[in-house]
């Protein structure tokens, strides 16, 4: 998979789909995801996995745990893509 | 890699035993209801069997083997071997091995190993039981694989309260001039110690009055990525190298380790899940006992009459794995006994 195809956008759009919170409309890139009330530590393992499912990337507990917002993840996935 | 192959050695029987308390994480309280909602249809887990604190996983191998001695006539100089794998033994020591021998009456002359290992369990106990029959000529010998997980648990840590559950197993093998071969492949990767693991009771961190009792962490999410890393490369390199397919593969047996982690192995591994078995919603993850507790509630009844070809995988604290691919049947998977 190319880094260049998944804009943030799309990202964001997959981030959604790990949750059933209808609230996620107004998620953005500046969005703390610990902040999120669907937050916990299986949502957590439900987004490594979906990482894993979508783009082959793997996040450790140390990245995911180093992270604040979706940015963050946003550059750690699209950086192993490169990589 | 540790890939070999052991012939001559067949399984005869695959019984269980789990403590009669059975909890519904729908009623846990360290998880609010929606949680626990979430928890149940994402992880899979639903019941889980919580042993007393009178009942140790060497008592529910010996209920396990005790069944079995009845109902299929065993006597206690049958036996010429016996393995205990537990990480949740009765005492620091001795080892398990040397109660059960008194218990059961085993003779003086068994040869006895205890194996300190996790989820993997199952499959380093079969290879290193089937080895040691292989190689000394003993005819018979009993496979004692169970933990009581639930016993060394934070009760307020929501990350391992509703996954552990307790049982025990005992496997039954013998010498056969008809023995197919059974393969194995086994390894582990000592950089992921601190994934699974009791941190103090042990002689590094002893316990101090202050801690309180020692309890299990576990780092979910490395638990998850050392599992993909491994565990797949492990049952590609075994139908490999032992020259089958997957789709020579009757039912993949996995560790039961959560939902969401093994359809993740499936999918990875292009298995559809009507070929590996669960008991996670029934019997949760119950560490090395997940693999013989799913072989005798699954498929236990078919195996009676039939023979299948399977591939056993298992994977945890270590970090450590191991898969089998073994052809199994007729053989004796009595009713789950309860205590």
């Amino acid at each position: 998979m190319n880094s260049k195809d998944i804009t943030t956008e799309a990202f964001i759009e997959d981030f959604k789909k790990n949750f059933d919170d209808p609230i996620l409309e107004d998620i953005s890139v500046s969005t703390r995801f610990r902040d999120l009330a669907e937050w916990s530590s299986l949502q957590a393992l439900v987004v490594v996995t979906s990482f894993e499912d979508n783009y082959a990337v793997t996040l450790s507990g140390a990245e995911l745990e180093n992270s604040e917002t979706i940015a963050d993840l946003y550059s750690i996935v699209i950086s192993k893509i490169k990589s | 890699m540790a890939f070999f192959q052991i012939p001559g050695i067949e399984i005869k029987d695959v019984a269980a035993a789990v403590p009669t308390n059975s909890v519904d994480n729908m009623d846990l309280e360290c998880l609010g209801y929606t949680d626990r909602m979430n928890f149940v249809q994402k992880i899979g887990i639903r019941n889980r069997r919580v042993a007393p604190s009178n009942l140790c996983a060497s008592d529910l191998c010996i209920a396990a083997t005790q069944h079995l001695f009845k109902l299929r006539g065993y006597h206690q100089d049958d036996f010429g071997a016996l393995i205990f794998v537990t990480q949740t033994p009765d005492y620091l020591l001795p080892g398990n091995c040397t109660f059960v021998q008194n218990r059961l009456g085993l003779s003086n002359s068994t040869y006895m190993l205890d194996i300190n290992q996790g989820c993997a369990g199952y499959v380093y106990g079969l290879a290193t039981l089937a080895g040691v029959l292989y190689s000394t000529g003993i005819e018979r010998g009993l496979l004692l694989v169970g933990d009581t997980v639930t016993r060394i648990l934070a009760q307020s840590d929501n990350t391992t309260v509703p996954i552990f559950s307790d049982a025990g197993s005992a496997t039954v093998l013998e010498r056969s001039a008809n023995g197919n071969v059974m393969y194995f492949n086994l390894g582990a990767d000592g950089t992921g110690t601190n994934v699974i693991r009791v941190e103090h009771g042990g002689s590094r961190n002893p316990v101090d009055k202050n801690q309180g009792a020692p309890y299990l962490s576990m780092k979910g999410i490395d638990v998850l990525n050392y599992s993909i890393r491994h565990v797949i490369p492990n049952i590609s390199q075994l139908l490999d190298l032992s020259g089958y397919d997957k789709d020579h593969v009757d039912y993949f047996v996995f560790h039961q380790a959560n939902r969401i982690l093994n359809e993740c192995l499936y999918k990875k591994l292009g298995i559809s899940s009507e070929k590996a078995p669960e008991t996670l919603g029934v019997f949760g993850n119950t560490s090395c006992a997940t693999i013989p507790l799913t072989i005798n509630h699954c498929i236990g009844k078919y195996l009676e009459t039939s023979t299948v070809k399977l591939v056993l995988s298992g994977f945890g604290v270590g970090f450590s794995w191991g898969s089998a691919l073994i052809e199994l049947g007729p053989v004796h998977c009595p009713d789950i006994v309860e205590i």
